[in-house]
């Protein structure tokens, strides 16, 4: 197998048109150049080249070397196979399973997430539970009437400790877990559920059946501070991305929004900053990529069955994986390159792929229903699905933390918070 | 309940018939709604396309019909395990025409016996283990036919097959099973190189079940041929047999003198 085929979709191309064409530039000046010009322009290189070397990038690793037979003992210098880390081994099958009895089994919803201070928000039929997973003791936050309920969706603020519950009648209620107590209601964004929700510091933005996405201050009393226009139906998927500049929206239309704080302010005719039109199915699976910033993963619905990835700066389509049944959610290895997708029928399955070559490296089955929400420990290690056989399973795919690297915390691409330089 | 508190004299509705005929645009007209008592919403502004499940929709009314058929006629008040059914959308239409292929007739959709006692967030591990294993001996026992057939049945002896496939080196001797937690007993082995095609044969099973038979039976030999290397190499570096090679080597040297 050649493994010498370039990726394209791995490649950063502003990087690798900078390096090719950076020689011609400087040639003009390289005669009056003091020492210390010289060391600002290496120091500047570096810094915005994040000591990269190659242009290319290439699907699989280099082959490890290995000896044909085994040499003379006394002659040997043995070179054993070198291996970057010991192979991970992934269990299939969940770690754990807990009864969720009344959960809905609403492709729509978002009723699951775990909160970064360890404790797991889960919600069933009316009520709010909380989890938490130190002590695996579980507790009922609240349950709502009949009139406002059942509960449509969930979401941690990213302090770990206030959630914010969407309901059935348009409503969202903020509560602080510390003390148990309900801090406000906010109406009045909405005309209809509110199935999908997402935090940017003191912003939660909503997204609801009516198609809109609502960006509450929650500080305020006037708490809609903006309303983007775009999906025609309801808003199924709904991220921020980690830098807090860019908003992932996928709707039943089929339509994936990418909405930037600094184009939707200004007076251009659309709001959002890309429309994406690829998928044939509703897309509710979103995943901002942790360790390359403009790179989102999108997943369909029944009829599509394929997870694409985008990048988010230009709206180009970098790669597009068919799974063969329904993606219902995405979440990315903090630890490694790797993507998880959870699937409907016929397996109910969660697959790992590798990323970019998308190799599958492990099948997770258990549910006997479609995996429809998931999340992720906030250590990185576990992740919690739950599906319509009311049931809460824990998998232990992503590898213990202390395996992790810390390189990619470091590596903060420069002027990553800005869409345009200028 | 509901006939005590009906004090109008109304026709009777044939329930069924309202809701096959009161969808609109796939979705329930008010009215339809209101008859069937399910929860007021209001109608969002644009209609929602009938999608590519225009043909399994027909099926899926009824069965989203069965599944909610608990709280139709009966206020939603007094019942306090009334489930919300989300018959709507396209995603979640496709979903309920699947679940009327279970045949099981489970209320809930829950894999727990319908006895059980449910309680939020109980750990169920051993549990539901203990059903999967019990599901998985009966699908071997009973073999086809004499249980209707789910998909999710079919689905789980496809992996089933799939996973003893990937091991045709070892059939002499364990099959290692590696969907279900239960283990066939394995007859024990001596010979070293027999426990280490058995070692390979669970690490392949376990983690390639998506490989192509051609590429399992490469991975295998190759770790087949790296653990007899390292065995040979093992056995290379114990002091018997460092000094057979000394003995060798003097006999050599002394034969040429």
């Amino acid at each position: 197998m050649d493994r010498f085929i370039p990726n394209r979709s791995a490649m950063d191309f502003d990087f690798a048109h900078y390096m090719l064409t950076e020689g011609r530039k400087t040639k003009e000046t390289q005669s009056v150049c003091s020492p210390a010009r010289e060391a600002y322009r290496k120091v500047l290189a570096e810094a915005l080249n994040m000591n990269r070397t190659r242009i290319l990038a290439f699907r699989n690793k280099p082959p490890t070397p290995v000896e044909l037979y085994p040499s003379e003992h006394s002659s040997s210098s043995l070179h054993a196979p070198k291996s970057a880390k010991p192979k991970r081994h992934i269990p299939q099958s969940s770690e754990r399973t807990l009864d969720a009895p009344d959960l809905v089994d609403d492709f729509y919803l978002n009723l699951l997430d775990w909160g970064s201070a360890n404790v797991l928000a889960i919600a069933l039929g009316n009520t709010v539970y909380l989890w938490d997973a130190s002590d695996s003791s579980t507790s009922e936050l609240v349950t709502v009437d009949d009139e406002i309920g059942p509960v449509t969706s969930v979401s941690w603020a990213p302090d770990g400790r206030h959630i914010a519950i969407g309901l059935n009648n348009s409503a969202v209620q903020l509560w602080d877990t510390a003390s148990n107590k309900q801090l406000r209601t906010m109406r009045g964004g909405h005309s209809s559920r509110v199935g999908s929700m997402t935090w940017n510091s003191h912003i939660l933005t909503t997204g609801g059946m009516d198609g809109q996405i609502v960006n509450n201050d929650v500080r305020i009393r006037s708490h809609v501070v903006e309303t983007y226009r775009g999906h025609q139906q309801e808003v199924c998927g709904l991220k921020w991305s980690a830098s807090g500049q860019q908003l992932a929206s996928g709707g039943n239309d089929n339509l994936v929004h990418i909405w930037d704080r600094s184009v939707a302010s200004s007076s251009s005719p659309t709001q959002w900053l890309h429309r994406m039109e690829d998928h044939t199915s509703a897309v509710k699976a979103l995943a901002w990529c942790p360790f390359q910033s403009n790179l989102l993963a999108t997943g369909g619905g029944g009829g599509d069955r394929t997870i694409k990835f985008w990048n988010t700066h230009t709206g180009a389509c970098l790669n597009s994986v068919d799974t063969g049944s329904q993606v219902c959610a995405l979440l990315w290895n903090k630890n490694e390159r790797e993507l998880l997708s959870s699937h409907g029928f016929t397996q109910n399955q969660l697959t790992l792929w590798k990323y970019p070559s998308m190799v599958k490296m492990a099948g997770l089955t258990g549910h006997t229903s479609r995996v429809l929400y998931m999340t992720q420990s906030p250590d990185g290690s576990t992740v919690a699905t739950a599906a319509g056989d009311e049931t809460l399973r824990f998998w232990n795919v992503f590898g213990a933390p202390e395996v992790a690297k810390s390189a990619p915390k470091v590596n903060q691409e420069p002027f990553a918070h800005v869409n345009r330089i200028r | 309940m509901a006939l005590g508190r009906d004090r109008l004299i109304r026709p009777p509705v044939d329930l069924a018939e309202v809701f096959l005929r009161g969808r609109v645009g796939g979705r329930l007209t008010p009215e339809a709604r209101e008859l069937l008592g399910g929860p007021p919403v209001q109608q969002p502004v644009t209609n929602r396309p009938e999608g590519v499940g225009a043909t399994t929709t027909t099926a899926a009314r009824v069965g989203g019909l069965r599944r909610g058929g608990g709280s139709f006629g009966t206020p939603r008040s007094t019942i306090r395990r009334a489930r919300y059914t989300p018959a709507r959308g396209r995603e979640n239409t496709a979903a309920t025409a699947i679940s009327m292929g279970r045949g099981r007739g489970r209320a809930t959709g829950s894999s727990l016996p319908s006895w059980y006692p449910r309680t939020p967030l109980r750990d169920i591990t051993a549990i539901s283990r203990a059903i999967e294993r019990r599901r998985a001996r009966l699908g071997e026992r009973e073999g086809d036919g004499q249980i209707p057939e789910t998909p999710i049945a079919q689905a789980e002896r496809v992996l089933d097959s799939d996973v003893s496939s990937s091991a045709p080196l070892e059939h002499n001797f364990c099959t290692p099973a590696a969907a279900t937690t239960k283990r066939k007993p394995c007859p024990p082995s001596i010979h070293n190189v027999s426990k280490i095609l058995l070692n390979v044969a669970k690490q392949n099973a376990e983690e390639s079940e998506f490989l192509t038979p051609q590429k399992k039976l490469l991975n295998s030999i190759d770790t087949v041929e790296k653990a007899v290397r390292e065995e040979l190499q093992r056995i290379k570096r114990t002091p018997s047999a460092r000094k057979e090679e000394r003995q060798m080597k003097v006999r050599t040297l002394m034969s040429m003198r």
